[in-house]
Parts: C-alpha cells; structure tokens; sequence
C-alpha cells in the first residue's frame, strides 16, 4: 500500500497568441487540424476553468464561434459533442472536430464564414503548476483539503493531469494505494461529470460528508447513552445556528 | 535618480484585495512570489507620472513587494529629441504615418544606451514596458530574463516603426501583449496578458454617498435626468461627436444627461479640436454636459460613473479601454463599441451590451435607460467577470507565473522540483 503523503497542486494558466486565424469553417478545419496540443487545450478544455461558477458547462470555444459567429447551430452542436466524448485524449478530440467539419462538403466550409473583426483567434494555454497546501496522509484530509481548495487546484488534477499525462488523477490513484477503493472510485464518479467545476466540487463533497454519517453513526453506537444525547444535542444547535444564518453570511 | 520611489506606507494593499478577491487569488500570488524568493524584479518605464503605465506600476509595485517579491521601478531618461523620436514612434506603431531618418534612429540607439548605463537592471527578472526602453536589452545578463510588456495596440503598426523595435523585440525571452490581435509575427513567445485596474485606488473605490455629492456638486450637472456617461479623451478614435449624435437620437424617446468627461486637451492640438467639433456639434443644448477634467481628477472621475445610470465607450478603434472594466467594476450598465480590446471586457448581454453604430448606441442606451432590472443584471455580472479577470493582484499573478514559465523553459535557473509547466 502507498502511504506517502499526498502533495496537491494547482495550475495557472498562461495565454500565447499562435498569429492563426481562421475566417470560415475551412479555416477553422485546418486550424484544428494543425494546432498545437497546447492549443487543443486551451480552446476545448481550458474553458472550464475560466468560469468555474457557472451555472452549466460552458460550450468549448470552438462550437461557441460556430454557434455565436459563424451561426451553425448544427454543426456547433456537433463539434460541442465531439470536445465532450474526449475530455481526455488530444488527438481523439482534434480528429472527431475534423471529422465534424469534414462531413460539411467544402464548398460550404467557405461559405460558412465570419464577417469582418470576428475571425477565430487561435490562442493557446501554457501551464504553470504550483504546490497548493501541505501534503495530506490519509483520506479525511484529502477530502478536507479539496474542499478548501480553489478550482484551479480540481482542475489540474482531475481534468488537467489525465489529459496531459493520459494516467488515473494522482489523488484517485493515491486513493486506491491507501487501501481506499470507494472513495477512489466516488471521487472518480463524480469528477468526471462534464460540469461546471464549482458543481463537480459541491456533489464531490457532499457524496463524501454522506458517506461520513453512516461511518460517524456506526462508531457512535459504541458510544454511552448520555455522550451520544449531548452530541445529537450538539448536532442539532449547529444545524439550527446554519439555519438562522442569513444567506451569504 | 531613476528609481521610483514606491511608498509601503498606508493600509496593506494584499489585505485589501484579500477583502475584495478572497484568498485564493491572494494565496496564489504569494505562492508564485515564494516560488520566486530571493530574486528580484525590476520594471522599467519612460515615465513614472501620467498615463496609464505609470499609474498601474504605482500600484503594481507595491502589490508586489507586498506580496514577497522584491520589485523595484526604474525609469529611463530622456531628453527632448528622445521624447519627440519616441512620441512619432508611438504614432506610427498605432499607424500614422511617419517617415524616420537615420538621426532619428541614432537618438533612439544612444539614448537607450546611456540609459543602460544609468539605470540599476541588476535584477533577476527584468521587464521593460513599451518601446522607449526596448533597446535597454544590450545590457542582458547571464541569468537573467527579459520580457518586453507592450500596452500598445501594434495591429495597424507602420512598417518603419516596428522595423525599430522588432530587431529589439527578437532578443527577449517573450513579448506580452493585451490583445491577441495586437501581437505582430514574433521569433518569442508572445504572451497575453490584459491591463487591470485598482479597485482601491481613488478612481475606483467605493465612495460616501456624502463624499460623491461633495465631488458632484462644482460640477453643476443637472441631476433631474438619467445620466449617460462617456469618460474619455476628446479624441476622434474616442468619437465623442458620434456619442453626441446617439444621443440625439436617445433624446427623442426618453429625457437624459448625457456626461462627455475627457482630460484638458491644453496640451494637446487634435484634442482642442475635437473638443470645439464636440462644443459645436452640442450647440445649445442643456441635457449635453461636456467636462474637461484634470489629469488628477481620479476622485471625480469615480464620482460620475457611480452616479451614472447608462457608461458609454463608442470607440472607433481602441487599445484595451480600461475605462470599461472601471464602469463594470462600479455595476454600471456598459454600452460600448466591440473594438480592441473592449469584447474582453464586455461579454454581450452577460456583462454589457456591444454595438457597432451611432444607431446601436442608441438604440441599446434607450433599452437600458428603460430597463433598470437589466441593467442591475448587467451591472452584477459585469462586477464579477472584472472582479475575476482584470484586477491588479491576476495582472500581477500572469507576470510572475510568466517568469516561472521561461524559467522552466531555460537552463532551469529557477526550476524546483515542485513547480512545472505542464508538458504538452
């Protein structure tokens, strides 16, 4: 079993001007086509951290040109789905948009263009990842120190990593080497909801807090009558005191 | 003396933001200046009074420091011949033409080194704002690294001009930039980073309501009417006559104020024109205030956004227009034109409303002036996506996260086991 502590880390994103451009479908084609994996990346994935409040999952930038400049909604749909079912694989991603553009006869490629000022800005994401926090020795900790921890740290591990190195998110693989497979296996679950990250962080935390209460229960029945009265009693000031709190204090 | 000064006197600046952002854009910044412990920064600029460099390095500095890593602000000297060599420069990267003779570029090359002589780059991390001081990279040290910020928008540069810098330019580790479409073909790295603004500076902290009036008050602007806003100079790029005519056309359907603030155009000859086109365009209207204000008048500039219900920017062409993130940061409703690097700031319907005709600035101004659940919507937003993106303590983050990256990308100067760039 792996006991050693896990070190968590976030990532800040830098953007660099590739001076490609792309006027109409053709071009867009040719641009994915040839782009840079940094590049994929930022246009396809990057996007779910720039808005990790979101009430949905932002549409990848590509389809939201298709969509928003050159008004295709059919073919954006298309390309939207085809970013979707590769969250982790550069070259999938690249060939199923290509073949979404691909299936457009030519001629129609260039017909589908954007006026003047609105070209697609190829543009791509340098990362720069940092330690985030102490390392964590077990679980509890783990989950404690995701739930303190800002989004860009979920997304370097559990969409950032596996996409860069094609393995298990450390923290999921560490999980299982703690001797941990549920847990690996829920945080597996629900990290890769294609969600909003903020969405993903609250459903991932409150899985893990339920998951607590039948472990809490089952070591408080061990416990004497009076200890288990006073921390129910205790329990339930906290829940009131949350209750009363006005929103957003 | 080439050293700024930079004064760490006063409330702490990382507790204001901390207030402002939380703490994980503050605990990022400190990671990154930790990471960076024991070099130092040096900024270099022509000028270190006027201007928006100036007054984002003020602050920037500061934050910096503050934040663990040592930064100090050099500025490079002039002379006059220097300062006119250099103002057509700046033109004719923004597209005037201008024709450069071999004097021209003989004042450029020995000013820059004799400043280099002058001037302490004895630092770690060097990073030289705009084309003034883009020729100090003769002084390069082993070791360290070089970054060219320019805040210029270089799309319509002259040939001849950028023929200057570019040679320049090629030597550094990386050129930033605040717009994808203002970096040129490059053999570096071109970075984008965009401008930001200090929601505790004066131009845009929260005021007193009594602290406004007192600001408002010698202003003398009828207060009966919703006021529209434009804060820019009386410059035909700004289109203040065409602000007017949309006006106009907003009037007919609905009573407002419309609020034209630029700086003195004193100093300026287009500007005085401009001006007298606007004066004379307004004729005798009453519901037309035109404002010239102090380069100074950070305190009333704020005092008139916050109190205006509609902040116009119809720009015909625009560097990065940082006077909108100032309206958005304040919850004002935003109309402005989708130019440069306005469409950043201003996301259609979600942060502001974009136009691209007198008629569409009418046409939003008049939907917004009747709209006030809208433009609170808009005005949230707009807070936030500022809040998020274009305030001191990100432009200051990119700047640090950029030198790490070159780092990592080097002879591994600076590499630490725990820090990487992501392999791609």
């Amino acid at each position: 079993m792996n006991h050693a502590p896990l070190s968590l880390h976030g990532v800040i994103h830098l953007v660099r001007a590739l001076r490609r451009r792309a006027g109409d479908l053709e071009e867009l084609r040719v641009g994915i086509a040839e782009a840079p994996r940094s590049s994929i990346f930022y246009h396809a994935v990057q996007h779910r951290l720039r808005d990790p409040a979101g009430d949905d999952l932002a549409p990848d930038d590509f389809s939201a040109w298709t969509r928003g400049v050159v008004q295709h909604p059919e073919t954006a749909e298309r390309l939207g789905f085809a970013a979707l079912q590769h969250p982790q694989d550069a070259d999938g991603m690249r060939a199923a948009m290509v073949e979404v553009l691909e299936a457009i006869p030519k001629s129609q490629r260039h017909e589908r263009d954007s006026p003047l000022g609105g070209e697609f800005e190829f543009l791509a994401g340098e990362s720069v990842v940092m330690p985030w926090g102490p390392p964590v020795a077990d679980a509890a900790a783990l989950y404690e120190a995701l739930a303190a921890a800002d989004a860009s740290v979920w997304f370097w591990h559990f969409i950032e990593e596996p996409w860069t190195t094609g393995a298990t998110p450390t923290p999921i693989a560490w999980l299982r080497g703690l001797g941990e497979p549920r847990l690996a296996e829920m945080l597996a679950i629900e990290t890769a909801k294609p969600a909003a990250l903020d969405q993903v962080r609250r459903t991932t935390l409150s899985r893990w807090r339920r998951s607590r209460l039948s472990a809490r229960v089952a070591a408080a029945s061990g416990v004497p009558e009076p200890e288990r009265r006073e921390a129910g009693r205790r329990a339930i000031q906290g829940l009131v005191r949350r209750v009363r709190r006005p929103e957003g204090e | 003396m080439t050293r700024v000064p930079v004064s760490l006197d006063g409330p702490s600046q990382l507790d204001g933001y901390r207030a402002i952002v939380g703490d994980g854009p503050v605990q990022t910044l400190e990671r990154l200046a930790k990471h960076l412990r024991g070099r130092r920064l040096v900024m270099v600029n022509s000028t270190s009074l006027g201007g928006g460099v100036a007054e984002i390095l003020h602050r920037l500095v500061r934050l910096l420091n503050e934040a663990g890593i040592a930064t100090t602000w050099e500025v490079m000297p002039g002379h006059a011949r220097f300062y006119a060599v250099t103002k057509a420069l700046h033109n004719a990267l923004h597209g005037t033409p201008v024709k450069f003779t071999d004097e021209d570029r003989e004042v450029f090359r020995e000013t820059n080194q004799h400043a280099a002589s002058t001037l302490e780059l004895d630092g770690d991390l060097i990073l030289i704002h705009d084309p003034q001081p883009a020729g100090l990279i003769d002084r390069r040290q082993p070791g360290q690294s070089w970054v060219w910020r320019c805040h210029i928008d270089l799309s319509h540069a002259r040939v001849e001009a950028w023929d200057m810098i570019a040679p320049l330019v090629q030597r550094y580790d990386a050129a930033v930039f605040s717009h994808a479409s203002f970096a040129p073909e490059l053999g570096v790295p071109a970075m984008l980073v965009p401008p930001s603004i200090d929601p505790l500076s004066d131009k845009n902290r929260p005021l007193r309501e009594d602290e406004e009036e007192r600001l408002l008050e010698p202003l003398g602007i009828p207060d009966r009417h919703p006021w529209v806003t434009q804060i820019s100079r009386f410059d035909r790029l700004k289109d203040p006559v065409g602000v007017v005519r949309a006006f106009e056309l907003v009037a007919r359907h609905q009573r407002a104020q419309l609020i034209l603030a630029g700086g003195s155009a004193d100093d300026d000859p287009e500007g005085a024109e401009v001006l007298a086109e606007v004066r004379e365009r307004v004729g005798k209207r009453t519901d037309v205030s035109v404002l010239e204000l102090p380069p100074d008048a950070h305190l009333t500039i704020n005092s008139i956004q916050a109190r205006s219900t509609v902040l116009l920017q119809k720009s015909l062409r625009e560097g990065f227009a940082l006077t909108v993130s100032e309206g958005l940061w304040k919850r004002r409703a935003v109309v402005a034109s989708a130019v440069g690097g306005i469409p950043l700031q201003v996301q259609h319907e979600r942060t502001g409303l974009l136009v691209r005709s007198i008629e569409g600035a009418a046409y939003q101004t008049t939907r917004l002036l009747h709209a006030p659940a809208l433009r609170r919507e808009l005005g949230l937003h707009g807070h936030h996506h500022v809040r998020d993106n274009f305030l001191h303590t990100r432009e200051a983050r990119d700047y640090l996260a950029l030198f790490v990256w070159l780092a990592s990308h080097s002879t591994g100067a600076l590499s630490h086991p725990g820090v990487a760039s992501g392999p791609r």
